[in-house]
């Protein structure tokens, strides 16, 4: 019976010395055999785009906000605005969303793939299929659309086309303005329009 | 007192499309109502009308165009028959023209003037009312 009490004491002793050896040589090899990892090469960055952002000033989702004497509100957003790399006060955005809330309380939504905006001027000229909608019910597609921020004018370079309620419609020119001795926002197509209207089988 | 005659050669469909061309169209971005200006041109299978400026009255829940009041010397041909007048109203839906302010029809040889003036461009029939006048020029 001794000799077994014996064999577990002898076995423990054992214990108590090998077990913290070879904890510490696990230890001391896990710091050894770990990858080495490179910090660099972790950063999303690829050397142009690295490059190209210190070069010029970047903004993403910058919003731009502005309101006209009579109180119109027109807000522009964007998904990423750079600054040009020739020219230091224009700035180029890319995937344009502006909105201008009319004192009437009617809105008209424009969308764009670029804009160009012009501190100066004041103007961002939206370009790559510019979608106007307002909420009379009319849609307007342009090539080209120069929106002025501080007050109520947008003009569009070039052709446009658009739909209202059942018709469509092309014209040379549009514009939206505050006609004089007028107080309603008002969109003028211009240089010849054509309209074409479909009327739709009433369903008896 | 009014007179019936037949203007205009052929049934019209009211469903054929509508084409007006003008200079101008203005939108009010308040209310949503159109104008177009600038020698306007109304056009629907053979009807013609040209007026000075025309302004599209929408229907109640504004998906349709119900109605184009023309204005400022109208002018309508159908077929060889045309029309003169101060104003016109086009109900659209209908096919109904109503022309009003000193209306002078022109027909071949036979000229008529009357206040007003009714054409159904589906019946290809019109109805001349108020003090119809007709001058018939006789070849001796």
């Amino acid at each position: 019976m001794q000799s077994r009490i014996d064999r577990h004491t002898r076995l423990v002793a054992w214990a108590k010395i090998t077990l913290p050896i070879v904890a510490l040589a696990m230890l001391s090899t896990l710091f050894l055999l770990s990858k080495s990892v490179d910090p660099i090469a972790t950063i999303p960055f690829s050397e142009s785009d690295l490059a190209d952002r210190t070069q010029s000033q970047q903004i993403s989702q910058p919003e731009v906000f502005g309101v006209t004497p009579r109180g119109d509100l027109i807000s522009l957003r964007a998904a990423l605005a750079r600054q040009n790399a020739e020219d230091s006060a224009l700035m180029e955005a890319h995937e344009v969303s502006a909105k201008i809330k009319l004192t009437s309380g009617q809105t008209v939504d424009i969308s764009a793939v670029e804009a160009l905006h012009s501190s100066a001027q004041n103007i961002v000229t939206l370009s790559g299929s510019v979608f106007a909608q307002t909420s009379t019910g009319y849609t307007f597609h342009a090539n080209e659309l120069a929106m002025s921020l501080f007050d109520l004018r947008a003009d569009s370079i070039g052709v446009v086309t658009g739909e209202g309620p059942g018709f469509t419609v092309a014209a040379g020119q549009m514009t939206l303005e505050i006609p004089e001795g007028e107080s309603d926002a008002h969109i003028l197509l211009k240089n010849g329009v054509k309209l074409v209207y479909t009327p739709v089988k009433e369903k008896e | 007192q009014g007179a019936n005659i037949a203007f205009g050669n052929i049934k019209q469909d009211t469903n054929a499309p509508v084409e007006v061309s003008a200079n101008v169209m203005d939108i009010n971005q308040n209310t949503g109502s159109a104008v177009l200006s600038g020698n306007v041109l109304i056009g629907q299978g053979a009807m013609r009308l040209s007026a000075a400026s025309v302004s599209i009255v929408y229907n109640s829940d504004r998906s349709q165009i119900a109605q184009m009041k023309a204005s400022g010397g109208v002018t309508l041909v159908s077929g060889e028959d045309a029309a003169e007048a101060a104003q016109a109203e086009y109900n659209v839906t209908s096919g109904m023209i109503v022309l009003s302010g000193n209306v002078l029809l022109v027909q071949g040889q036979t000229a008529i003037t009357a206040d007003r003036m009714r054409v159904d461009t589906t019946a290809g029939t019109a109805k001349m009312e108020g003090r119809v006048k007709t001058v018939l020029n006789v070849k001796n």
